[in-house]
């Protein structure tokens, strides 16, 4: 027995040596929840789900370049046709007052780079991939255009940029800063390699996709950026013609969800009531993200729970408001006598306001659920009190107040209202990223660089008449430039574009000087309600040369040992 | 004094008993006895002639008859205790010198466990005496006035006056310090006198683990080298511990080895552990080789003991809990006061507030909480078997309401000897289950919800903010989110040793299992508390996970002695593997009062997934040799593999070595001997490894999903590669190299202990996430092998005990002192970055040459009170340095003197690392009455108070510290709190990365204090119970501390519910962004012994 016992522990102890035979194949531990590099980009079915991810960054609903909260859209209330919501996000508000640091509000860094990484990835790994050349060769064209529209934004936004043409994986090393001219040509290479590739138009299930008239759109205002008039003017009248583009009859149109992807309609981000309905605050990453908006609700009014049909679910947070000097501009040209309204028509899409107020021949309109404007600005104004930290100095007309609420960007078509919390009605309404109106704009600044005078006044005559003013006949060079400047504001109130435009027009002491003035803006009043004065609040006077663009975002300085932080922010 | 005692202990099990030995003295075959098979003789120097020649003859006889041999022709009688043998002078019976009193008494253990066996002898009259019997009680005749001497093998002696009493209950204390005390260490013991590593040891009993909450609780302050830090106040969250500094940044947490398998320390019950002991350098924690670096802490359970009756112990106290402190805010009138004078805010509801103080959130928040725990104890054993078993029940309400924890723990460890003692076999079995009630409310809300807010309104809804304020309303949303987490627990371990036939050789098997079963569940109630804060939907979520591990080890043992040569070898093998597989699912539009996913609209159904494993392979072996009991050297080899790591780079190897002299042993030392009982030198050098800062599968290029995009109003699910950081292929083992000098010195019959340790610490290779240029457009970072690491450290630890007649009291002090540098990075980095409290810029950095988590920020200098001030702060150029500012402002001291404040103005600041860390226990017992006191502290620390800044910085109108009111004003110009800040902070008065939120992280506290009184022997008897003691304890009593938060021990920010903005991570220590407040605990107990 006791023989036997010892023989049987003898076995029992050497076992472990035959478990090391084998120990290298029990190291082996396999991913068992995603599938590998090796195994993804072999077929045609996965290299659309990755160009689908490669849009992904820009259309985040927060977060996101077209986003809220961080989102650019917050960034351009800069600029003279806005007039930030004070007391907002201290975030937000510090690159508004100009008193952001490199550790502060500068979000945009990060979502243009997942964009351009993503769209890197899908370039270099998609022509692995056995499929229909054309149809891989389109999908390149998007993925680069996708790339030059970001590093586009770089230049405008950063003005200085790393460029990466390839993805990490294949290009491990950190890149310093490059140029504004480099990041430049980078987007010009893009885009020209993506009119190459791209269709001219899209069938009805690839809407939102990019065509080529976006493309060409887009290389256009690059070579604009660049100085190279010529070629911007030749880029932009290759799409005037023979595109199909032209603006809608009604400017209302290019705001509304029942008239999506529209004749004037060159780009814009597709949004729907897809995925999670309850996830207010998405990402829009996620297998079940939100695949809506949220800018409705960041500048939507407040409104109360109850509408005149109790329908409506809610306001926003009104953010972002007409500028008292956007208001001035609007009110400056009355439409001729006999007119169905008294002002420009795209002052009725930019702002809410009551019509009768101002002995306007259009009818008072009611919005969302029926609601007079009275009803919001007693909401927005009086009870949330979106003007007690500082009130937009808006003229006094005909003898009564100035009162306006920006309305462009909110659906104030929407019964519903424009809160985003259970209201996907308020949150599907597409974002137009490039409008035809725009290349009419940026064919006339060439036309104007170029000498061509008579076709600048041209296009900015198509605008006028489709708002309602009469064409007008100017031929002094600086006149038509004045009217540009003037027609674009108007036109393009709260749609992210007059920053850019400022910055490229003026030099920085021009600019300081102009918006000193023009943004000397806001009623200040003593505790008895007593005005003492209108004064720069959003802080112009600390505007320097280096706020014309936005510091390089601290974590990248700290983190890329290629770069250092652009010597105006040090 | 001719008494003394042989003490020969052991802890092998009774048996059939073989001796053959030839000439040779009582002693020796006493010893031989002792060493064999584990009996000990108790007896008094003077009563047995050890030195008597005699020879033994005895093959597999009873014990009884070799001891009947041994002891052949001296006067003396004999009884066998247990593994005791206890010989008493035959003619003590029958010769008892006049009787001028009978005194009767009980001898207990502190625990008042009787105590079988023991010596009670009259002083000076060794002759009379006797032993206690199964009850530990004893019957003794003695002159009047004389005094009792009481021992017994591993306890102090204790001396005791009989004068004017008859009856007398002893307790005796145990002799922790007694050098044949044996220390676990991994896989074996070594007698303490022969250990050459750094290992701290620590009962159950001197933990105070009865009156503990969870056992990391318990070990707080205890152990020199042993930081423990609370991440939350959350009932039934774990604490943060870390061994020897920070060593890694990736992960600092030890290994946890239960009863032989590896788990999590909050897995046990408190008053279930016996031992607890930290394994702190390389040489003692080498055989746990890959997994050790950040030390390996050791928990053995209790188990029964031999031939001991069953004994049953019920143990139970009920208290209550409330918050140690209230942070010091604004009622409603203040802060209308504030925004009057400030011009804070302009929105009538505040301007015309006549409300009062309005609603105190932190008294509406926090409440007074019951907290009660039961448990049994039912422990003994045969001649072969013993067991042990326990259960218990905790049930803590937590001071924030609708947080609570529940906690049913239930173990079993037995053992078995079969084949005359040549087949061991073992097991634990360890089951808890729990359910943890938690709350992710944010702290802060409590603190910057105006008092204008209604908690509800009238209608009993919770209240909504007014217009002008925003933000949560902090009891509605831990009334409205119901956060659950359900756990069972099971740790399973069998072990079986079986003797190989040559004489010292065994081989061990052990097996481990743990499975852990959780579930989470989620729910939430629609709410509308502000224009930023709502809920629409009802809401739930819920999801399950399974994690199971398995170990399975082999080990070989040799122990053999010859002469003066002493050999202990170990070999071993050991495979493990731990895997894990969970899914969620959640619905939204559940109706009112429904609970369950089914009640969902299944259309906003979502669903989830994932599983991971790991495995890992060892070979592992040990040499111990000490020649003489003076020179000891152990030598040691660990090489690990692992599947994180990919091909090529998956194996390490750990070597160690120690040594240790005994010097009190050597002959030169014999004079001293009588005042210094112990006197040890040893040293250690060794390399340990580490991978808990590497995921599962970090080197493995995947795709993600979900970067969906709509085209033609169709979703197109969006999946590509390149999404996140991947590590780099060769990325592998951490590498921790200590050394370790200790000495060891006791003295005084052990009256007096002190250790000392002193180590140098370097972590090569670190694993480290390292932050990456965004410009990467990747997310997440790598882990790599990313720099070294320094510690350099001294601990110490100072004991006495003494009994001045019937007074026993204990005193022990600990300190430690750690220096940490990051002193190398790979590569060409220099720095990164760690806590940034709402992405207002990093407050935390490592950088080459400074401490990991130091404070890297712009030095304030005090607060400008004219425009003189700011015009005359100019640098070499004349120019000024903050042109912005203007009164009441703070000034910044212009680090790099370029003429600006900004970035590049950052200092070290301090960190939050302790200079010195500190532990005192005061213990005391008089007759029945007990007393122990425990503190513990922290200096040369600070933290950063992440609350305070962002009340600052809020970005909606909320309530503000008190101090503000204090604000620096042209009237109020002596003020230390800067201007409050109308408009644009052009001058960064409030950023975030200035020194203006610093505060100075000292702490001392009273940790806990308990006090006992054990009922009469005479009353309990009545009753059937041995001992019954009442006690109150008191947890967090007071604490001394400048700091203006809820409580300065923060560790790293994790655990449920913790503020977690700034992300986690060893740089968020002493980084407070509002964390679960600490509470203050009064519990009244009862421990019954049966």
């Amino acid at each position: 027995m006791k023989t036997y016992f010892k023989k049987y522990l003898t076995v029992l102890a050497f076992t472990p040596l035959l478990f090391t035979a084998c120990s290298e194949s029990f190291l082996e531990e396999i991913n068992p929840n995603e599938e590998t590099t090796v195994t993804y980009w072999v077929n045609e079915a996965n290299v659309k789900k990755g160009l689908a991810a490669a849009y992904n960054p820009i259309r985040r609903m927060s977060w996101g370049y077209y986003g809220g909260y961080e989102g650019i859209l917050h960034y351009q209330m800069r600029a003279d046709d806005l007039f930030p919501t004070r007391g907002e996000e201290a975030s937000i508000w510090e690159t508004l007052s100009f008193t952001n640091t490199a550790n502060t509000g500068n979000g945009a860094w990060g979502y243009l780079y997942i964009g351009i990484q993503l769209a890197n990835e899908f370039i270099y790994n998609a022509p692995k991939v056995k499929m229909d050349e054309s149809l891989l060769s389109q999908m390149l064209g998007e993925a680069y255009f996708l790339r030059g529209f970001e590093y586009f934004r770089v230049r405008t936004d950063f003005n200085q940029g790393v460029i990466r043409t390839l993805p990490q994986s294949a290009d491990p090393e950190a890149h310093g800063l490059s140029t504004p001219e480099e990041l430049l040509e980078q987007a010009i290479a893009d885009l020209k390699e993506a009119k190459n590739r791209l269709p001219k138009s899209r069938p009805a299930n690839e809407m939102g996709r990019i065509t080529q008239g976006a493309a060409i759109a887009m290389l256009g205002k690059a070579y604009l950026w660049k100085g190279d008039f010529a070629a911007a003017k030749a880029e932009f009248e290759l799409i005037m013609n023979g595109y199909g583009y032209d603006l809608m009859p009604e400017y209302e149109a290019n705001f509304r969800d029942n008239s999506e992807f529209n004749k004037e309609s060159v780009w814009e981000i597709n949004y729907e009531a897809l995925g999670n309905e309850g996830d207010s605050w998405g990402s829009s990453q996620g297998d079940n993200a939100f695949m809506g908006s949220v800018i409705g609700h960041y500048f939507g009014p407040s409104l109360k729970d109850k509408g005149a049909n109790g329908l409506c679910l809610g306001g926003g947070w009104y953010k972002m408001q007409p500028s008292p000097y956007l208001i001035k501009k609007f009110i400056e040209e009355p439409r001729p006598a006999g007119s169905d309204s008294k002002w420009d028509k795209r002052l009725y899409t930019t702002a809410f306001f009551k019509y009768s107020d101002y002995k306007d021949s259009k009818k008072d309109d009611t919005f969302f659920d029926a609601t007079p404007f009275d009803s919001i600005f007693k909401w927005t104004v009086k009870d949330d009190k979106k003007w007690s930290k500082g009130e937009p100095a808006y003229p006094v007309i005909e003898g009564k107040p100035g009162r306006f609420l920006m309305k462009k960007l909110t659906p104030w078509y929407n019964p519903t209202g424009c809160t985003m919390y259970h209201n996907n009605a308020g949150r599907i309404n597409n974002f137009r990223i490039m409008r035809f109106a725009e290349v009419l704009f940026l064919h006339a600044e060439a036309c104007l660089q170029t000498g061509d005078v008579a076709s600048a006044m041209n296009n900015i005559n198509r605008i006028r008449v489709r708002a309602g003013l009469p064409e007008k006949r100017l031929s002094d060079k600086n006149a038509v430039w004045e009217e540009l400047r003037n027609q674009k504001l108007l036109e393009f109130a709260g749609e992210n574009i007059r920053w850019d435009d400022l910055v490229r027009w003026y030099s920085y002491e021009e600019l300081k000087g102009i918006m000193v003035g023009r943004k000397t803006d806001t009623r200040i009043y003593d505790s008895n309600g007593n005005l003492l004065g209108v004064e720069d609040t959003q802080n112009f006077k600390n505007f320097q040369k280096k706020h014309l663009y936005f510091p390089i975002p601290q974590g990248e300085v700290d983190a890329n040992q290629k770069l250092q932080q652009k010597a105006e922010w040090i | 004094m001719t008494l003394a005692l042989f003490c020969l202990n052991s802890l092998i099990f009774s048996q059939n008993v073989s001796l053959h030995i030839k000439s040779t003295t009582v002693k020796q075959a006493m010893e031989a006895l002792k060493e064999k098979n584990g009996y000990s003789f108790v007896f008094s120097s003077g009563d047995v002639n050890t030195s008597k020649k005699i020879s033994i003859e005895a093959s597999d006889q009873p014990v009884d008859a070799v001891v009947k041999q041994i002891l052949a022709g001296q006067d003396v009688s004999y009884e066998i205790k247990g593994k005791n043998i206890v010989i008493k002078k035959a003619s003590n019976v029958n010769n008892v010198p006049q009787k001028q009193k009978k005194i009767s008494g009980v001898v207990t253990d502190a625990g008042g466990v009787p105590v079988i066996g023991a010596n009670v002898i009259e002083k000076g009259m060794a002759a009379n005496g006797t032993i206690t019997d199964i009850d530990g009680n004893f019957n003794l005749d003695v002159a009047e006035n004389s005094s009792l001497l009481i021992s017994y093998i591993g306890f102090n002696s204790q001396e005791v006056s009989v004068s004017g009493r008859n009856s007398i209950t002893i307790k005796l204390q145990e002799d922790t310090k007694a050098l044949d005390e044996v220390v676990v260490i991994g896989y074996g013991t070594v007698k303490k006198s022969h250990l050459t590593g750094a290992v701290s040891s620590v009962s159950g009993k001197d933990l105070q683990a009865n009156v503990a909450r969870s056992a990391s609780a318990a070990l707080q302050g205890r152990i020199p080298g042993v930081t423990v830090s609370s991440p939350s106040g959350q009932p039934g969250e774990g604490m943060n511990i870390n061994i020897r500094g920070i060593s890694s940044l990736s992960s600092t947490t030890p290994l946890y080895v239960i009863d032989g398998v590896y788990g999590d320390i909050n897995m046990v019950d408190p008053s279930d552990i016996q031992s607890i002991e930290v394994l702190k350098d390389a040489s003692a924690a080498a055989i746990y080789g890959s997994r050790a670096a950040n030390g390996v802490v050791l928990i053995t359970t209790k188990g029964g003991k031999l031939e001991t009756p069953t004994r049953v112990t019920v143990d139970g106290y009920a208290g209550i809990q409330n918050v140690a402190k209230y942070i010091d805010v604004m009622d409603g009138n203040e802060l209308r006061d504030f925004a009057k004078t400030t011009g804070y805010s302009s929105a009538d509801g505040l301007i015309g507030w006549s409300g009062g103080k309005g609603t105190d959130w932190q008294k509406e928040l926090y409440r007074t909480a019951f907290i009660s725990k039961v448990g049994v104890n039912v422990s003994g054993g045969n001649k072969t078997s013993v067991y042990d078993l326990s259960g218990s029940y905790l049930k803590q309400e937590g001071i924030v309401k609708t947080t609570d924890y529940e906690a049913w723990n239930i173990r079993s460890k037995n053992s078995f000897s079969l084949f005359e003692n040549h087949v061991r076999l073992g097991s634990t079995v360890m089951l808890k289950m729990w359910r943890k009630d938690y709350d992710d409310v944010s702290y802060t809300s409590a603190l910057t919800a105006v008092p204008q807010w209604n908690v509800y309104n009238e209608n009993g809804d919770w209240g909504k903010a007014p217009t002008w304020s925003r933000g949560e309303n902090p009891v509605g949303w831990v009334e409205a989110y119901d956060l659950q987490r359900h756990g069972v627990d099971l740790l399973l371990n069998g072990w079986a040793e079986v003797d190989l036939g040559i004489k010292g050789l065994k081989y061990k098997m052990n097996v481990g299992v743990n499975k852990y079963t959780r579930r989470n569940y989620n729910y939430a109630m629609p709410y509308v508390f502000s224009s930023t804060s709502q809920n629409p939907d009802y809401k739930l979520n819920e999801s399950t996970n399974w994690e199971n591990s398995w170990l399975f080890e082999n080990t070989l043992h040799y122990d053999t002695s010859l002469d003066k040569h002493t050999i202990s070898a170990l070999a071993g093998y050991s495979a493990q593997r731990n895997d894990s597989r969970g899914f969620g699912a959640g619905r939204i539009g559940l109706p009112a009062g429904l609970q369950v996913i089914d009640a969902g609209l299944a259309t906003t159904q979502t669903t989830n997934g994932s599983a991971w494993a790991n495995s890992l392979i060892s070979m592992f072996g040990r040499l111990m040799y000490s020649y003489d009991s003076r020179y000891m050297v152990s030598v040691s080899v660990r090489r690990d593999g692992s599947s994180k790591f990919s091909d090529g780079h998956r194996w390490g190897t750990f070597p160690s070595a120690s040594i240790g002299w005994n010097l009190m042993n050597e002959s030169f030392f014999e004079n001293a001997k009588k005042t210094v009982n112990e006197l040890k030198i040893r040293a250690s050098y060794g390399v340990l490894g580490n991978l808990n800062g590497i995921g599962n599968y970090a080197t493995q290029a995947t795709t993600k999903s979900g970067l969906n995009d709509v085209w033609g109003g169709l979703l197109i699910p969006g999946k590509t590669t390149g999404v996140s950081w991947l590590s780099p292929a060769d990325v592998t083992w951490e590498k921790t190299k200590t050394l370790n000098i200790g000495v060891d010195i006791s003295l005084l019959n052990n009256k007096l202990s002190l250790n000392a340790d002193y180590y140098v610490q370097k972590t090569e290779d670190m694993l480290l996430s390292m932050p990456q240029p965004g410009s990467f457009g990747l997310s997440g970072s790598p882990t790599m092998n990313a720099g070294t690491v320094k510690n350099n450290g001294f601990e110490l630890a100072l004991s006495h005990r003494n009994n001045i007649g019937e007074l026993y009291y204990h005193l022990g002090a600990n300190a430690s002192f750690v220096k940490n540098e990051l002193s190398k990075v790979n590569g060409s980095r220099r720095e990164w970055t760690g806590f940034n409290p709402h992405d207002k810029g990093a407050v935390t950095y490592a950088m080459v040459g400074r401490p990991i988590g130091f404070f890297n920020l712009i030095k304030t200098d005090g607060i400008f009170k004219s425009k003189e001030e700011i015009d005359a702060y100019v640098n070499e150029k004349g120019n000024r340095i903050q042109p912005n500012a203007v009164p009441g402002d703070l000034k910044y001291i212009d680090y790099n003197k370029d003429g600006k404040i900004n970035n590049l103005d950052r200092q070290d600041c301090g960190n939050a690392f302790p200079k010195m860390t500190v532990g005192f226990n005061l213990g005391a017992q008089w007759r029945s009455v007990d007393m122990n006191l425990f503190f513990d502290g922290n200096f040369g620390n600070k933290i950063y108070n992440a609350v305070y800044f962002s009340t600052v910085y809020n970005e909606s109108t909320g309530n503000q510290y008190r101090e503000r009111l204090n604000s620096w004003t042209e009237s109020n110009k002596k003020s230390k709190v800067p201007r409050y800040v109308t408009g644009n902070d052009t001058n960064g008065t409030n950023w975030g990365y200035t020194d203006r939120w610093l505060e100075n992280g000292s702490f001392f506290r009273l940790k806990t204090v308990e006090a006992g009184y054990t009922l009469p022997k005479l009353l309990t008897s009545k009753a059937y119970m041995q001992q019954v003691r009442l006690y109150l304890a008191v947890e967090n009593l007071f604490t001394a501390s400048g700091y203006k938060g809820y409580t300065p021990d923060l560790g790293i920010n994790s655990g449920d519910g913790a503020g977690t903005s700034g992300g986690g991570g060893v740089m968020t220590r002493g980084c407070d962004d509002g964390r679960y407040p600490t509470a203050r605990i009064f519990t009244l107990g009862v421990q019954v012994n049966f």
